[in-house]
């Protein structure tokens, strides 16, 4: 661990009150402001109508580490972001941020779109902070870096989305921050720049700490040393197993047993040990898979394992391509080859091999899937390496 | 390390000479941004209307015009004008246009700043450079204009010209100090901005703009405690070399206006926060 490198940011025991109704937070921040003035203590009790949107979160991120930032909706994730980069004021607590603040939250900010890119490059970048002379000296390789080529030159209301994306990020790219907000900013955009924005995160990451916000744990797993859990205002889990948080995060959500209606053929699919149905399984166990439809069919039946971010992950087929007949089916001996995670079945039923489709049902059958080995690809097959010389 | 900063629920005011550093800092570190925002939405607006930097005039003009018009075809008599009617109305309106920009552009730059500002933490002081840069660049076309009207109109320029135009500046801190107390309030509520609108309309009539200084009734009083007054009537008289006798007032608004000043950039510090808090983003 580098223990040793210095702490860029710190919170420290930091909570933050809203209110659900906007006139009464109004009154509130006047309250608040008046007390100030008055020299008289805050009120640290919850007021009408107000709750913790962040309650005594802790954490410090040194120079060179990423913390990825996971949690539902409304977990406090953008909240903590907001007080970090110093848009909001926390109610209790301490952050000390050190050095110069880049933040990836608003790609583009100050923008106009009547203008052209090349205009709005400088727009941009004073923004951001930038002085005139810093943004001259980076201009060529801003324009370089949007990949743009003429159309640096037209109105960026012409521009697509993603090509303001390009630019938004290409201006912020050549900061050299000494802390870095990243909130959700690389969602857009086609998969080269998205890579090159990444590649240009891990450069910048050498140099500074970074907080990064992401439903994508690929992306966190790509990127970050750290995971940081929040639920509800509070940090559950923080581990530099990004893994290993993963599943907390999991555990947060009830996983459900997927949506099958009433009315479909599929009645059920689940997985069974022993003849018994389980939810959760520990990886590289073995397990029958158990299907039941509603009256028999006559169809070709194949099986698509999906990751909760729904990627497709895995295949099931039938040995010989052969239709199944009857109601009920299992598969068995079928080996968890996964890594650690939350998944559900597609079934798709199919007139014949390679005919016309019948039902398809996704996200049938939740499962998850427990064990140490936490990889970023999601099926893990085990071999043996065996020493030539 | 270059910089620290720290993050407490503390607003700064049990600190003011901490505060106004902190604002004093944002002036030195807003001044690219200030001057970007102000050449952003000037090349924007020229090149989004036919009629450009005209629209700098025409209500002015217009509104000269009219009165000229009226007082021609003595439809309404103004009398006791010191100077030539049209000069004295063109000189009226133009800066009756400088005073209502003055108080109306702070609430218009931080509410179009708005979006800018839930997201990203910039000094806000940027937002009043801009709005300086906007003022003067409006007034350097108004004059544009007036100036070469006065001569036309056999006003020829005298060294009473140059105190004319140094006024602009208190009459500018003036009216953007006013701006700036409306801005926390006027970002909350849209019945500010609309408000504005009609109450300088009305107000307009109250003000020497079109018709001289009355001295009696209630009128008089008006006009001797109405803070735009003494402005309009110092950069006039100036202008068209007769009497101005309310340098009381002139000073007094003047104080008022630095006092103002200040109070408002300190409201803006501590006010934004609270208020970009609770309009989301």
């Amino acid at each position: 661990m580098e223990n040793d490198k210095e702490v860029l940011v710190k919170v420290e025991g930091v909570s933050k009150k809203f209110a659900r109704d906007l006139k009464r937070s109004l009154r509130y921040g006047v309250q608040d402001l008046t007390r100030e003035v008055l020299g008289r203590p805050r009120v640290d009790k919850l007021r009408k109508s107000e709750f913790w949107a962040l309650s005594d979160v802790n954490f410090e991120i040194r120079r060179g580490e990423c913390y990825g930032l996971i949690g539902h909706n409304g977990a406090g994730k953008s909240t903590i972001l907001k007080i970090i980069n110093g848009l909001l004021k926390p109610d209790q607590g301490k952050v000390t941020v050190k050095g110069k603040v880049a933040a990836l939250i608003e790609l583009g900010a100050g923008f106009n779109p009547i203008l052209t890119g090349r205009e709005n490059i400088y727009n941009n970048a004073s923004v951001l902070g930038f002085t005139k002379e810093e943004t001259d000296a980076r201009l060529n390789e801003i324009i370089a870096f949007s990949e743009l080529g003429e159309f640096i030159d037209a109105p960026v209301q012409s521009y697509s989305s993603g090509m303001k994306v390009r630019l938004g990020f290409s201006v912020a790219a050549q900061m050299d921050p000494d802390v870095l907000i990243i909130d959700e900013v690389l969602a857009v955009g086609d998969v080269f720049f998205r890579n090159k924005c990444i590649n240009r995160i891990s450069e910048l990451k050498k140099n500074c700490a970074i907080i990064f916000v992401s439903h994508s744990i690929n992306l966190v797993g790509l990127i970050c040393s750290d995971a940081v859990v929040m639920d509800k205002g509070r940090v559950v889990c923080a581990s530099k197993s990004i893994g290993e948080s993963y599943m907390k995060f999991l555990e947060l959500r009830e996983s459900g047993q997927g949506f099958i209606s009433g009315d479909s053929l599929l009645q059920e699919i689940q997985l069974r040990q022993e003849g018994r149905k389980i939810d959760v399984v520990e990886a590289y166990s073995t397990v029958d898979i158990f299907i039941r439809f509603s009256q028999p069919v006559n169809a070709y039946l194949t099986l698509v394992i999906f990751d909760l971010s729904q990627r497709p992950v895995l295949s099931i087929l039938d040995f010989n391509y052969e239709n199944i007949q009857g109601s009920e089916f299992i598969i068995n001996d079928f080996k968890i080859d996964l890594v650690p995670g939350q998944y559900s079945f597609s079934v798709n039923l199919i007139t014949e091999y390679q005919g016309k489709l019948i039902e398809k049902i996704m996200e049938a059958g939740k499962f998850r899937v427990n064990g140490k080995d936490f990889l970023w690809s999601p099926t893990v097959v085990k071999y043996r390496y065996n020493m030539l010389s | 390390m270059s910089e620290v900063r720290v993050y407490t629920s503390e607003t700064g005011l049990g600190n003011p000479i901490r505060l106004f550093g902190d604002i004093f800092k944002g002036f030195r570190e807003g001044r690219f941004l200030g001057y970007q925002l102000f050449i952003r939405d000037l090349k924007a607006s020229v090149r989004q209307s036919f009629l450009g930097f005209l629209w700098h005039f025409i209500p002015a003009i217009a509104t000269a015009v009219i009165w000229i018009m009226l007082n021609s075809q003595n439809v309404v008599t103004i009398e006791n004008v010191p100077m030539k009617f049209p000069a004295f109305a063109i000189t009226g309106t133009i800066l009756w246009t400088l005073i209502t920009e003055s108080m109306n552009k702070p609430l218009m730059r931080f509410v179009a700043a708005k979006g800018m500002m839930v997201k990203l933490n910039f000094p806000k002081e940027a937002l009043v450079l801009a709005i300086f840069y906007d003022l003067m660049f409006s007034f350097l076309l108004k004059m544009l204009v007036l100036l070469p009207a006065l001569l036309v109109m056999g006003y020829y320029p005298t060294i009473e010209w140059i105190m004319a135009i140094l006024m602009i500046v208190p009459m500018y801190i003036f009216g953007v100090a006013v701006g700036l107390l409306l801005v926390p309030l006027g970002m909350l509520f849209m019945d500010i901005s609309k408000g504005m609108t009609y109450i300088f309309q009305i107000v307009m009539y109250l003000a020497p703009v079109v018709y001289p200084v009355q001295k009696i009734g209630a009128m008089g009083v008006i006009h001797k405690w109405n803070p735009v007054t003494p402005y309009i009537e110092f950069i006039r008289s100036n202008f068209g070399g007769y009497q101005f006798d309310m340098y009381f007032q002139l000073v007094l608004w003047s104080v008022f206006g630095i006092v103002f000043l200040f109070v408002g950039l300190v409201l803006i510090r501590i006010s934004l926060p609270v208020i970009l808090e609770r309009s989301g983003s």
